[in-house]
Parts: structure tokens; sequence; C-alpha cells
């Protein structure tokens, strides 16, 4: 340490023995209005020596004689200066219209954010490399208003992503567009840090270009591609550490008071098997035997780029590996890419885009409600497991549940699967003529997946065995390719009109190939015999291929007069497959309009905006997520039973319908953008409608037709959904002095989703719970909301109990006692039943928040995110652990926090084996909970070693918390994994694996 | 002018009292101010515990009835009737008719119950209810009750009956008049036993009979028989009796157990016997060894013999095995056989406990989920059978394996409480799909039923048994009804291969 001190005041004598130091002052103005700016930012470059200008935009620095001075303010053109034994330096800073110049890929081509009229968010390559993580959509969440990210912590999950509310039944995914090719609904394979940037085109009005399949939102991603200069390299190594919690499960003794007291409440005799009057010391810990409390996430990454007049290259090779918290469980992918442009000459240029990728995964296992759920006082092994060969058969069946041994259920994990991936995106761009490009590109996007699963012969328990082995292995192929053209004029006429105008011609085909097979019967369970050729009996093989294709005519033109008055409109023309003649093609036009308020005259003298901006937009977008078979009938396999024995048959599989149509979602958008103090504060409000008609539904066929239910359903064009919503963005950012700069963002949007008719379908019920259902989506209400009784607490005494009855004294809960659920006869009529349902939540949320700071300080940075919903419900099925149902483990405190005395302060239902009211089996408000949270994604400090230190390069070391704490009143592990689930089935927590905090270590290094 | 201003304002706020009358904090405004008047149609009943008293009345309030409150606190009841909550608004006038049920296990004489009514201006009036627990409304019941017609082939025969009262039986009598006999008791006592012998002379004729008997209250029962000396008849029921005679009238079902008509005066009885020594009996009639019980000849243990009083128990002698017995009670003779365990055969189709039983395949497979998809999955759930109450998801209590006989399925121990249970066994099964693997009492005996037919969509294939096996002509019916004469423990024994069950309390 003395040394490395040392050699720092050696190196600043060095620099203070080669220069005489002046001091310097001088003024500084706005170049927009020649009005003084306070608080620039002078520092002499390569130093943190500096200052601010004061309220007159004069300044004072002391220098170096050959020093550099760097005059930086937000919203202004950073200059540089060189003192050359000055001593006086006045600057007139110009406007950065870097920020409203900047180009934003729009589909098909490329627009100055000036130009935008529909709404589009963009985000940079530093916020999605800043989070790591193996998807790149979770490193938006909080970053773009109107988007809704959740996700879960497994290893290799994909989030739900929710742009602008859900319009259809159909999935809510969005489009995902790499480079121009459109690569489906997951972009796992991608490496984040090949990221330049992401695009959302969350209206209509931008999103209508990609016309059938962009109802959900599109999201561009453009790769890092070379740029003209030296060889650039850039080396990042990521490490973290994964913890998990534990949930608080009771512990043997507890678990044995509580079985035998469920038994004992209700005057029985308790069917308790194992040690009477056990001790926590003699119990085993599931939790602690199956779940590790730690997991490594790693991440590494070596890009490169540079290029010459003619030819520029960009690559890397990444590395990306998550562990589960369990023994088994992992994703790990291998990225590479290489992005070329030669320049032919000023006519020609040619591209190739080659991105190879491996992503390996041991299937992660389902095993934490086991381990919460295992009866405690059963050992992990059976007493006589030595003399068992068999080592799958070493364990103990539960002494009083019928949960599988969650450690015997982990050892035999062996699902395991590879996935070979190659992006390829050649394309040759050709400009006969000034303004007129010509640009075709064909893009292949192949996939080919092996995935191999065993299971091992293995008895502990009549009720827990596999009478035989098995093997499978799954063979999948999938190869889309994508051919796009498309002719780009752009001119400016006599300096006030400027016009750009692209036309093209897409052809798309997706196929899928796929074939697996098993066997059973190894001859045993050694790890060498896990091949499906090893099996002895019951060999079984299936395998088809799917395709469909689509071909699309688009044409925009963006017009703008003087950079004030703007106009967009698009047009795609789209034909598809998966429609019947005559229903093939559909129009989706859009149109767009933008008023550049302070790009007037009269608003040249005003100091109060330094940006306004109206936008209006209206478009039509396509949904097309069905079979691909759905207009026509088809006959499939099916194994019936005859006599005991499975005989293969044949059945119609699904019904046609001919007359089969496009969902069409109807959008509209008005936007206000503003900006002022040059732009250091700038708003977006926007609030938008979008409307579904003819939304695809499977309807129930006419039973007079005597199709089984299932095959009977067919694709139908009935339904209709519509989403009403705000977005209003906030960021401030402002340089306090010339060492410290900070920004603050706030995105807060809310959108209301309302099924308008679901046609004959309505209501679908989903969500099973014991028979019931737990969510009725219903026509003209909002979708995903529970349905069941309200209770009104606890009886606390038989008085309560036998005073519940109807005006004639009929028990209206003649099986209930003191300590039971009060449900509410909502309708009076003496009789609790279906009529008294109601809605008792709400599974969407009303209100999305981001929230994102930022700091520099010198040489440190800091960040913080947060992510927040607010207004939604969740239905709760983790409070079910406090029933002990069927001998399951409780939470901790279950003794003592279930009812068990009259006036006791607790909602907690008492303990009865036979739950004669039904307390845990009707869907009721008592499992509702106010499933808002905020949750601090990330908390990131940085450091930048100085020039000085790193001769050869940049340096940046950095450490951050991902997930570090959530504000909620929600009793349940995660809100954040609580509310993923389908559009019409969200919001009910059936405990998945948590995200877990993670803790990251990270070096970027630029050389 | 100040003071003119004072009585302005002091007339004013009286005329605002006098227009709007009192009222309460809602709002509401009086109409007459009265209290309510409550009338009751009785205000004082007789009951025995576990009645139901109901109180019935009118009341009346010109104001709006706001709510009644009817209160006891030995009977835990303090209930509110709130007529604004359950009608949205007031009534002037409101039939009351509130059942109170007083809990069987009270102790005390009488309930006075409260009867509170408040009206919408805060006025209140109350009445009382009383309850007393003095009450006798049941009559007299047989514990063993003779058949309507009593067969008889012996010159003497053997006449029981026993009754119960709850209170006392303050009078019983039994009257045969072509006897000419007559036997009275007034003795008051809770049961009563009647045993006696009557001589019918060897001629074969009818004697009708009358048995009367009441409580303090008149609670009356009543029951007329015929007593038929004949000559043997080809019985159309004969019952395999392998119980002391005591509890032939104990068991819930199924005791004793109904054998085959195989033939004329000829039946033939399937037993599974399950320890050496079992003494076993035949009788037409169920609920007694008498009069006509087929037993060994003590003369002659190769012949049979009508006389309960004379006959001597058939003795099996081999464990673990079942017994085919052919009897004629025409010829009086017999002829057991034995076969094993094996060799019977029952309909199941799989192993309880295994995990055999297929949901339906349909669908598609998808192989990146690696799982059929379409409206079922097709999967292995565990095959098991119980006792199901209202559908295949609520199959509880679960048979299982008797230890001897795998044929022989058992719930021991069970907990019912008194009254109807009804019930069929019957597969469980994860989507409440029917009639796999179940079972049902012939519809003509679902209250004590004998013969349950197996009627699964699926059985096992060598599974033929002529006695049991489903026949479209046999009408069956759905739930057995039974009833269960008190809460307790029982046990519910099912032989499969003989399509036979019994359930009795559990000792």
């Amino acid at each position: 340490m003395k040394k490395i001190i040392s050699i720092m005041l050696l190196m600043l004598l060095t620099v203070a023995a080669f220069a005489q130091n002046v001091t310097i002052t001088g003024n500084v103005k706005s170049g927009n209005d020649n009005m003084p700016l306070i608080g620039t930012t002078i520092v002499e470059k390569g130093s943190t020596n500096g200052t601010i200008s004061d309220i007159d935009g004069n300044y004072s620095v002391t220098v170096p004689s050959n020093a550099t001075l760097v005059f930086s303010m937000v919203g202004f053109e950073t200059q540089e200066i060189s003192v050359k034994g000055q001593t006086t330096i006045n600057v007139i800073l110009m406007e950065d219209t870097k920020n409203i110049d900047e180009v934003v890929v729009i589909g098909y081509g490329t627009a100055k954010r000036s130009e935008v009229t529909g709404s589009i968010s963009s985000v940079a390559a530093d916020d999605i490399t800043s989070f790591n993580s193996g998807n790149a959509m979770n490193a938006l969440q909080s970053k773009i208003n109107g988007v809704q990210i959740s996700n879960n912590g497994t290893p290799g999950s994909s989030p739900r992503v929710i742009i602008r509310g859900v319009t259809t039944v159909n999935g809510s995914n969005p489009l995902y567009v790499v480079d121009g090719m459109p690569v489906g609904d997951n972009i796992n394979f991608l490496n984040n840090e090949d990221i330049e940037s992401m695009e959302v085109l969350k209206d209509a009005s931008a999103s209508a270009i990609y016309g059938t399949r962009a109802s959900n939102g599109v999201v561009l991603i453009t790769t890092k591609k070379g740029k003209k200069g030296q060889a650039k390299f850039q080396f990042t190594a990521n490490v973290g550490i994964s913890t998990i919690g534990d949930p608080d499960v009771a512990k043997a003794s507890e678990y044995e008071k509580v079985y035998k007291t469920r038994y004992t409440n209700d005057k029985q005799v308790p069917a308790y098997n194992g040690i009477d009057n056990i001790t926590d010391a003699e119990g085993t810990d599931w939790w602690e035997s199956t779940v590790n409390k730690l997991a490594v996430t790693q991440n590494y990454n070596l890009s490169f780029s540079g290029g010459t007049d003619n030819f520029v290259y960009s690559g890397s090779f990444g590395y990306y590996r998550q562990e589960s918290h369990y023994n088994y469980g992992w994703w790990d992918k291998f990225n590479g890419r290489l992005n070329t442009e030669y320049t032919f000459n000023k006519y020609v240029k040619l591209g190739v885009e080659f991105a190879p990728k491996l992503e390996r995964w041991d299937d992660t296992p389902n095993l934490m409600g086991a381990a919460m759920s295992m009866d405690p006082t059963t050992a992990i092994f059976r007493y006589d497991w030595e003399t068992i060969s068999n080592e799958y058969s070493w364990y103990s069946r539960s002494n009083n549940n019928q949960e599988w041994n969650p450690v015997a259920s982990l050892k035999r994990q062996t699902a395991h699967s590879n996935e070979f991936g190659l992006l390829m995106n050649p394309y040759i761009e050709i400009k006969p003529l000034e303004g007129l490009t010509f640009r075709s590109q064909f893009g292949d996007n192949a996939r080919f997946r092996i995935s191999d699963a065993f299971t091992p012969e293995f008895f502990i328990d009549n009720l827990e065995q596999a009478t035989t082995s098995k093997a499978e292995r799954n063979s999948q192929t999938w190869n889309d390719w994508n051919w796009t053209n498309t002719l780009n004029y752009q001119k400016t006429f006599a300096d006030a009109h400027n016009l750009n105008v692209m036309v093209g011609y897409t052809m798309e085909k997706f196929s899928h190939y796929w074939l697996t097979g098993s066997r059973e019967a190894i001859p045993n369970n050694n790890e060498n015999l896990w091949y499906v050729s090893a099996g002895t009996e019951n060999q079984l093989a299936s395998g088809s291929d799917d395709f469909s294709t689509l071909v699309s005519y688009l044409g925009r033109l963006m017009y703008n007069y003087k950079s004030r008055y703007y106009l967009t409109a698009s047009v795609r023309f789209d034909g598809s497959s998966k429609f019947p003649e005559g229903n093939k093609f559909a129009t989706f036009p859009a149109v767009s309009l933008a008023w550049r308020v302070t790009g007037e005259e009269f608003m040249q003298n005003q100091h109060i905006f330094s940006n306004l901006k109206l936008r209006a937009g209206w478009g039509k977008v396509g949904n097309q997520s069905i079979d691909n078979s759905a207009y026509l009938s088809t006959i499939g396999t099916s194994y019936y039973t005859v006599n005991g024995q499975m005989v293969t048959g044949s059945q119609v599989s699904s019904t046609a319908n001919t007359a089969i149509q496009w969902e069409t979602v109807e959008d509209y958008n008005l936007g206000l953008d503003m900006g002022f103090l040059n732009d250091r504060l700038s708003a977006t409000f926007e609030i938008y409608k979008k409307k579904t008609s003819d939304m695809l539904l499977k309807e129930a066929n006419l039973l007079i037709l005597g199709y089984p239910e299932w095959a009977g359903q067919i694709w139908t064009n009935v339904g209709s959904m519509e989403a009403n919503g705000w977005e209003l963005s906030l960021n401030w950012k402002d340089n306090v002095n010339h060492d410290f700069k900070y920004e603050v963002g706030v995105n807060i949007s809310g959108v209301k989703n309302k099924a308008k008719d679901l046609g004959l379908s309505s209501p679908i019920l989903t969500g099973g719970f014991n028979g019931d259902y737990i969510i009725r989506n219903e026509s003209d209400a909002e979708i995903s909301r529970f349905y069941g009784y309200k209770t009104l607490g606890l009886f606390q005494n038989w008085e309560d109990v036998n005073s519940y009855t109807d005006e004639h004294g009929n028990l209206l809960q003649p099986n209930a006692q003191p300590g039971d659920l009060i449900f509410d006869d909502l309708n009076n009529d003496g009789v609790i039943d279906e009529n008294d349902k109601t809605f008792i939540g709400n599974a969407f949320p009303k209100m999305y928040m981001g929230i994102n700071l930022g700091a520099s300080y010198k040489n440190w940075d800091f960040s913080m995110n947060f992510y927040g919903t607010f207004g939604n419900d969740i239905f709760n099925r983790t409070r079910e652990r406090y029933s002990g149902s069927g001998g399951q483990n409780v939470w901790a405190g279950t003794l003592e926090d279930a009812w068990h005395y009259e006036g006791q302060d607790t909602d907690i239902p008492r303990l009865s084996y036979n739950d004669a009211n039904a307390n845990y089996l009707t869907v009721s408000d008592w499992w509702v909970e106010n499933g808002s949270y905020l949750r601090c994604k990330q908390l990131q400090i940085g450091y930048t070693f100085p020039q000085r230190m790193i001769k050869f390069g940049t340096l940046r070391v950095s450490a951050s918390a991902q997930n570090l704490f959530t504000i909620t009143k929600y009793s349940g592990w995660d809100p954040e994994t609580a509310v993923t689930g389908s559009v019409t089935e969200s919001g009910i927590d059936n405990v998945a694996y948590p995200n877990t905090r993670i803790f990251m270590f990270g070096v970027n290094l630029n050389f | 002018m100040e003071r003119f201003s004072k009585l302005t304002l002091a007339a004013l706020v009286f005329a605002g009292f006098a227009v709007t009358g009192c009222s309460d904090d809602d709002g509401y405004s009086a109409v007459d101010g009265k209290m309510p008047t409550i009338a009751l149609e009785q205000s004082e009943v007789h009951l025995e515990y576990g009645m139901t008293a109901n109180i019935k009345g009118k009341i009346t309030d010109a104001d709006g009835i706001r709510s009644i409150n009817i209160k006891n606190s030995d009977l835990y009841l303090n209930k509110t009737i709130d007529i604004l909550k359950i009608y949205g608004d007031s009534k002037t006038e409101y039939d009351l008719d509130y059942n109170v049920t007083p809990n069987d296990t009270l102790t005390i004489e009488s309930f006075p119950l409260q009867i509170t009514v408040e009206d919408l201006v805060g006025n209140t009036a109350t009445a009382t209810f009383i309850a007393k627990m003095d009450g006798d409304f049941t009559a007299p019941k047989f514990i063993l009750e003779p058949n309507d017609e009593i067969n008889v082939i012996m010159p003497v025969m053997t006449f029981k009956f026993s009754i119960s009262d709850n209170k006392g039986i303050t009078y019983c009598s039994i009257e045969i008049p072509d006897l000419d006999y007559k036997s009275e008791y007034t003795g008051g006592d809770k049961n009563y036993e009647f045993v006696e012998k009557l001589n019918l002379g060897d001629e074969n004729r009818d004697y009708t009979g009358k048995i009367i008997a009441y409580d303090a209250f008149n609670n009356t029962l009543e029951k007329e028989f015929t007593i038929s000396k004949s000559e043997l008849k080809d019985y159309a029921k004969m019952y395999l009796c392998d119980v002391a005679e005591a509890d032939l009238i104990t068991d819930v079902c199924g005791v004793p157990m109904l054998i085959d008509h195989s033939g004329e005066f000829e039946y033939t009885a399937y037993y599974f016997n399950a320890a050496v020594g079992t003494e076993i009996r035949f009788i037409p009639q169920n609920n007694s060894y008498g009069p006509i019980c087929f037993s060994l000849d003590p003369t002659n243990h190769e012949l049979l013999t009508a006389d309960p009083d004379q006959g001597e128990p058939l003795v099996l002698d081999k464990a673990g095995v079942y017994y085919k017995i052919v009897l004629n009670t025409k010829q009086g003779t017999y002829s057991t056989s034995t076969y094993t365990i094996d060799e019977a055969v029952d309909p199941l189709p799989a192993e309880l406990g295994s995990n055999s039983l297929n949901t339906w395949w349909t669908g598609t497979w998808n192989p990146e989920t690696g799982e059929w998809e379409g409206a079922d999955d097709a999967w292995w759930q565990e095959f098991k059978v119980g006792i199901m109450t209202d559908n295949p998801r609520d199959v509880e209590p679960l048979f299982e394996y008797n230890p001897q006989n795998k044929h022989i399925i058992q719930v021991l121990g069970y907990e019912l409480p008194m009254g109807k249970f009804e019930f069929h066994p019957h597969n469980w099964h994860h989507d409440g799909w029917w009639d796999y693997t179940t079972w049902k009492p012939e519809a003509a005996t679902e209250t004590d039923p004998e013969i349950w037919r197996y009627v699964g969509g699926v059985a096992n294939p060598a599974y033929n048994n002529a006695t049991t096996s489903y026949n479209n002509e046999v009408e069956v019916g759905n739930h057995a009804k039974l009833t269960i004469p008190k809460a307790g423990k029982y046990d519910f024994i099912f032989d499969m291969h003989l399509g036979r069950m019994k359930v009795v309390p559990s000792k």
C-alpha cells in the first residue's frame, strides 16, 4: 500500500514539475439567447481540478499553463479549449441538439428523435448492461414507462412483459426484432453486452409497420456495430452470489403439536406416526436439506470493434451462468457475435451479422413447496438404507403426510437440454441516387435442441415409487427465415419540406421439426445406461413438423415542415398461412401527427420551455397467436383403455373454422413532451386507448356434432377487450459542481384492462381451487379478478355461531364452530351459496412506478433503481400453510397464531382435521392480500480508476445488489413472482421460485 | 328587538321539533312514537331435547321495525334479525317465525328466550318465550320387532319382542284372540322384553295378534302381526348367521348375510371363514334365531333341523378359505366344499394404492413441455377406493385390504353421527370422474342393503362371479341409505368377491 501511495505522489510531483500554474478567469454564455450560464462545469482535462460558473456566468480556475479546459453543462454541447498561456477565456456554449436529434430505430429504418411522432421509448446499452441478468428485458424494469415486467428467479426463466395493458387473452409478450429479424417472444439467447440499444414501440402508430404480430407491442433490439478507428477491446466480468431466505416453517416439535391439535380439536384420536414429544433436534430441517442458501451467478464478456474507411467490424464472446439454489438445476449460455460491414464504393455496402450460441441447462426442480410441506418428524433416510442397493430407494417416506421426500426427489433429477443456435443476417445496401437506398436483408434464425431425461426405478413406499425406469430423448429444430427488401428515399425540398418514404416487401417462414422417443425398463439405474436404447419395454416414438408463413407489403411516409409539423403514415398488408382463403390478407394502417411548438417563432423568446411537442397517433395492429391449422379440421392420435390395456386409435383433435380472420387492435395515443431549464427537467405525458375487435377465442362447438368437449372447441373471432391508460415520466439531471452530478427519473403509469366481450366463453373461469375456481373473467368487466365469498372474521364463541342464522333460525353455517371463518350472506337470502360470491380482488395493478436515481462524484458513480406496482391484489395460497391439512407442515407459530380462545387477536382459523366449515376449501377474501410493493431492483456503486493509474485504457470496478429490499404489506414470499401468470389467470401465489437477492461484483476494462 | 329575535329563534326551534317529531341519530322520524307490540301465538312450549321450539307471533310498529333480538345465554343465542339489512327498509308489521333447537347435550329444564324489538326511532319492547324441556313426543319403539308374518312349522314357538321408550313404558300388551292369549305390562321401565312360549298345536292356520304400548304422554306404538302355522315353505330369502342372536339387531346392515336362492328349497352360501371353529346357522328371518333356524340335527349331523331350540350350529374347521355350502331345506340335507382365496375372484381392476388409474389420453404432444396438451394431460393417478358420499373427489375414508384376505376391503373405526348416512364404495378420481370402479346396492334394499352390485366401468377381466356380477336387468340404487342408530365408531367390511358388506359397531 505504501508503495502505491509513493508512486501516486511521485506521479503528481512529476506532473507539477512539467508546467507552471496560471489563473484563468472568464465568462460562459448560452449561444441560444446570449444569457449567462450559471453552473457550468469548468475542469482541467484528465484531472479533478476545476470549478463552476457563478450566477453571472463568471468563473476563475488555476491550472497548468499547458492544460486543456473542459466546459460542460447539461443541455449544451461540451467544449474543450487549450489554455496555451491565456489568462482570460470567454466561452459561448451551444445548445446540445443531440438529444432531440439522436437517431432512434423505428422499424424498417431509423429516424431522428425529433421526427418521432409515435410512442417510442429507448434504452441505451449502459442501462441494459448495468443490470446483470440472463434476459435483457429484466434490465428494463423501472426504466421504460408503461411496460410491466415481472419474473421469477428460476435460472433461464424469461419475464412476463406487458406493454400498455392487455388486449387479448392470447398472451401478452411483445414481438422482439433483432437487427430487423423477428425472433419470437423470448430473447434469452441474446448476450446483453451485444446490445447497442433497445426501442420499445408502445403504440400502434409506431408498431403498425409490424402489422400482424404487433398487438402486444414491439421491442426493437439493435446490436453493436463496428466503428472506424483503432481496434478497441472491452472485457467485463461480473460474479454474484444469490441468497435466499429460509421460509419460517414449523420445526418438528411444533409440527407434532399442530398435527395432534387438529385431531383433538375435532374430538378425534390423532393418527400420528413417529416419535411422540419429538424435539426439534430429533427432526429434520427439510429446507436446509433441499435448498442451498447461496448460488453463484457469473457473466464474462470480451468484445472488440474497429475498422477502416471501407470495413468496420464488431465482435464478442460471452459466457453467462446462473446456478439454482438446489444441487441440481442451472442455466448457462455461450454467445458469439461478429458484425461486419464492407463499403465497396459510394453505391454499394455489404454486411453480415453472424451470432452463434450454445445454451445448456439442467431443469431446475420445483421442490420449494415440498421442502416447506414435508413432515419434519421424518428422517431423510430410511433406518435400513445401508442394506438397500438402489441408492434412489434409501429415502424415508413421510411419517404423516403424502408429500414425497424432497431430498429423494432432488436426487432423481436428470433432465438436461442443450440448444445450439445460429442467427445470421447478411444484407446489401445500394444507393443508386442521392437519398435513395435499397436494402435487402435475408435473416435466418436456426436452433437445434436435444433434451434428455431419465426416471430411475425406485421404491420408497407403495405410494412413492417408480416401478420401472424410463429414458426419454426429445429432439427439436426450429428454422425461421426472413427476407426483407426495402426502398427508402429521403429528400429535403426548399429547406423546409423534409420527406422520408419507405416501401418494402417481406417474406417469412417459421418451421418446427420434432421427434421424441422413450423406453422403459432400463436394466439398472447406472448413469451409463441413461439412454433410450438401453430400455427394454414400452418403446414409444412420435414426431411431426409444423410450419407457418407470412408475406407482407409495407410502406411508410414521414414528412415534416421546417421541423415543426410532423406527419407519419404507414400501412402494412399482411398475408398469413394461418387463415383461410379469403381471409389470409389484412391491412394495418397507422397515422400520427406531431407539432414541435418550440420550433415556432413565437416561442423563441420564452424561457420556460426548452422543448414542447404535442403528438397524436392512431393505428391498427393484429394478432395471429393461434394454432397453425385453426382453419383445418385435424385428426390426431389418441390412446384408449380397452380391457385395462392401452391401445392406439385416432380421433378428431381439432375442428375447423373456415371463416376465421385476424384479431385486430385499434389504438389511439396522445402525447406531450416537455423540456424545461435547458432540458435539465424533462417530462412526457401520454394517454392511450387500445381496443381489440374480433378477438380470437376458443369457443365450444355445437354439442349435437358429437365431438368430445376438447376437440369440439373451435377458434372464433368473437371477443373484444379494451385497455385505457396513461403514462407520466419526469426526469431531472444536473451538475451541482464539476465533481458532483446527479439525475432522478420517475415513471408512473396506470392502465385498466377490460374484457368487453368474451363471447359464449364468458365467463372464463380459471385458477382451480378444490373443485371451485379463483378467477372469473366475464364480459364488460376487468380481467383476472378473484371471485369468492366475503368473510366477516372468525366466530369467537358459540353465541356467534348459534346466532348466525337466517330470520327463521336456520343456521347459515351449520358445521361451524368457534374459531371458524364467517362467510357473509351477501344477498341476505338466508343461505350461503354461489349467489353470495362477489369480486374480492383484482390481479392487475392500478399503477406502476419506476424510480431511477443516479449520481457521480469524482471517480465514483452510484445508481439505484426501484420498481413497484400498486393497487393489485394477490390470492395468497401460501396461507394454506396455516391449516396443516393433509398433515402438511405449517408456518412457524401456527400453534399459537391459530384461533384457540375467545377474543384472540388473529384472523387464522382454528386448527381442524376435518375443516367441516371448509375454511381452507373455500375461495374467500381471507386469502386475498394487497399485493402492492416497491422493490429496490438494484443499487450499484462503481469506481473508475483515474487515467494516470491505468495507462493503457480505463478500468471500472463495481459492486451492486439486486432485489436488495422490498417495501410491501404482502405476507407471502415474493409479490413480484406472485403476479406472474397468464392474462386470464394472474395474481395467484403458488410458491414459485422467488426473485432472490443477488450481490454482484464487476470489473470493466477497456483498452 | 333583541328580545324579539330570541323569542323568534326559540319559536323556530320549537316549531322544528314539533314538525319533525322525535327522531334517532339516523334521522328517522316517528309516526306515532309508540313502543312496538309483540303478539306471540304462544309464550310457552314443552319440548324434548333435540326438538325445535318455534317462536311465532306478529310484531307491529307504526314507526317501523328496525330489528328483533332473541336472546338466551344458556342456549348461547343472541340473534338479531336486522330488518333494515334483510329487506332494505323497515316494516310496520313482521311475522316472527324463528326456530330454536336446544342442543340434546343440555340438561337445563327450561329456557326463557327474551325477545326485544327496536323500532326506527329507538323505542323498544320485550316479550318472553319459554321453552320447557319436560315434553315427551317420542313413542315407544321396538328393539326387537316381530315380523309382520311369522312363519312357524313347529307346534310350539317362542315369541319374542322388546321395546324401549325414552321416558318409560306405562303400558304394553300383546293379544292373540284366536289363541285366547293376552299379556299386559304396566311397569314403567324404559325397556321391556317379552319372551313367551306359545302352543300353536298341529293345525296349519293363521293367528293374528296385536302389540300395543304407550308412555305417560300417550305416545303409542302399535303392531299387528300374523303367526302362520304351516308346512315348510320355499322361502324367498335365506341368511347365513355367524353371530350371537343378540348381535342380529345391533348391525347397521349386512348381518345376517343374504345367501343365494339357487333352486326350489335349495340355497347356496359362499362364505369366507376367518378362523377355525366359526359357528354358522341359516335363518329365513333376519332378526332372530327363531322361529325357524336351519342348523344341524343333534341326532344326526348329516341332516338339518328347522327347530331353533334343538339344532346345533354348523362348525367350520378350515380357516382362511372360502366355503361353499349348499342346503336343501325340504330334504334337510347339506354339503360343504371350500376354495382358496386365490381361486376366488373379485372385480377390482388394479391393486389399491397402485399408480394405475389412467386419466383419458387426448390432446397433442408438446415436445417443449414434454407433456400432452389439450383438455387433459395424460397421467397415472393413485388407484384408491373409499366411502363416497358426494362425488369421486370426496372419497373418504379409504378402504384398506383385510390383512387375511385381499378380496375383503375394510374401514375400521369410522366415526359417524346418529342419523342417516348415504354412501357407496367408489374409486377416488382426481378429476371427479364417475363409475370407474364402484358398487351400488340393489334399489330395493338400499336402507339395509344386502347385495352390492359391481357397476364399475372397468373390471378385472377374470371376474365373472354369477352371484354379484353386474346384470343390467337388476335395478340398482345409488347410495345406500343407512340409519346410524347412535353416534359412534363403525366398521365397514366389504367382501368384493361375494358382493356383501356389513356395517357394524366397532368393538
